[in-house]
């Protein structure tokens, strides 16, 4: 890999030498691109998570009876968490999209119209109500420990296809609910985890040098480098 | 040290990604982006097309935060805005997906963590529901147009073809061509999974 990184001259020869020296005395290079379990049509995921919980029967869950019940009064089993309540019909209307005819409502005009593309699923199940344990397990699977991200599974499992980037990256303006654990390695290798990009003027934090020769940073590196071999 | 040699790559090649100046007036308009603009989810969308074409494995954008987001307890007519903010970004993505050929390898994933009650909460709002909600998956290796599962009259409970979130994470797994018992990690003695000891891929959705 670096070789053939220092033949596109990417790489700067004093760095070179000293990351071909680190290759070589280890023995796995763990974010090489590795062959799935099986073959796959799926190379990469885009993972859009909106936070806060979203009205299924507002949205892509089409309830008929639900827009007659308003404000009956009944006992729903199955889990609902305030089962006597006043129901509350949906806000919006539903329509057609696409060839297929699935029902979507007002809420997602553009989606609605490209549903021949989409595959929805209207019975997903969560165990927890509360929005930090069901973010961090739609994430992790788990409800209540911090466990690696899927985000850091797929790179531990894949590896990753451009050297130069992360192999997970993460696009949030905002704190998430459970903060970075939705997006962290846990006890995955570090070089797993995801790092996060804030959308504005300055998307990456520090990505300018401190100073701007780049050979400095070279040396910086080199001697890091020099110190974490003798730790090891 | 691997951390610290991406970081090194990063500063010539992130830039780029960032660097929307390349991009057409339609593909702008696609995201509902104005030139020049660099925040709103559309610029994520945007942004998360062109690191997919770079080769990053695992991208994902985040839509709202725990103080700005989809939790109507009071009214849920505040759903409007966080629908807006995300429909036409997210429709331009898969149709700009589509048109570069990436939706060909490309997974596409949206979720939320949970649903919402039939019954009002608050004045006219609804509240936390785990019992069920909607996700959906595009692109590589899904059906398109199916509709799997099914919730009870009033959406309030599963009734039909169950899909747990470990059977989510699983299916996932499955379409990248990893089998989620297989995918472990010896930590602390033992061999630990995404979906631990549970998750069935759900073959129905599979094209």
């Amino acid at each position: 890999m670096l070789q053939s990184l220092a033949g596109g001259s990417l790489l700067l020869p004093g760095l070179l030498s000293a990351l071909l020296a680190e290759e070589e005395s280890s023995t796995v290079d763990a974010l090489a691109p590795k062959p799935p379990h099986f073959p796959a049509k799926a190379k990469r995921v885009i993972f859009i998570f909106s936070n806060g919980g979203v009205s299924h029967m507002d949205t892509f869950d089409h309830k008929p009876k639900l827009f007659a019940a308003d404000g009956k009064t009944m006992g729903i089993g199955g889990g609902l968490s305030n089962q006597q309540r006043r129901l509350l019909r949906p806000g919006w209307e539903f329509r057609p999209g696409g060839r297929c005819g699935t029902l979507v409502s007002d809420l997602f005009p553009h989606l609605r119209e490209l549903m021949d593309d989409i595959c929805l699923i209207r019975s997903m199940k969560s165990d927890d109500n509360e929005h930090y344990q069901a973010t961090l397990a739609i994430h992790t699977g788990s409800f209540f420990f911090s466990r690696p991200s899927i985000g850091s599974w797929v790179s531990y499992g894949l590896g990753t296809m451009n050297r130069n980037l992360p192999s997970f990256v993460v696009l949030s303006a905002g704190s998430p609910y459970a903060g970075t654990q939705i997006f962290n390695n846990d006890f995955l290798p570090a070089y797993h985890q995801g790092v996060r990009v804030v959308p504005g003027k300055e998307p990456i934090a520090n990505l300018d040098r401190r100073t701007q020769p780049a050979s400095l940073q070279e040396l910086e590196l080199g001697l890091a480098n020099a110190f974490n071999r003798r730790h090891l | 040290m691997r951390a610290f040699e991406t970081a090194f790559h990063m500063q010539t090649e992130a830039r780029d990604i960032f660097d929307l100046s390349s991009e057409s007036d339609q593909t702008l308009a696609l995201y509902g982006l104005q030139r020049g603009q660099t925040e709103s989810f559309g610029w994520s969308c945007l942004v998360g097309r062109r690191l997919a074409e770079r080769g990053v494995r695992f991208i994902e954008l985040v839509d709202g935060s725990s103080s700005h987001n989809w939790d109507q307890h009071g009214d849920m007519a505040e759903h409007a805005q966080h629908a807006k903010a995300i429909d036409q970004p997210i429709a331009g993505l898969l149709q700009d997906l589509k048109r570069t050929g990436l939706l060909e390898d490309t997974l596409v994933v949206w979720t939320t963590e949970f649903g919402r009650t039939p019954g009002v909460d608050g004045e006219k709002g609804r509240g936390h529901h785990s019992a069920c909600f909607s996700s959906w998956l595009a692109g590589a290796g899904v059906k398109g147009g199916l509709v799997y599962g099914a919730t009870d009259e009033l959406g309030a409970t599963v009734v039909e073809n169950r899909v747990h979130v470990h059977d989510f994470h699983a299916t996932i797994l499955h379409l990248l061509g990893l089998d989620h018992e297989r995918l472990t990690f010896r930590h602390g003695g033992r061999d630990y999974r995404l979906t631990d000891v549970h998750g069935h891929v759900v073959d129905d959705l599979l094209a």
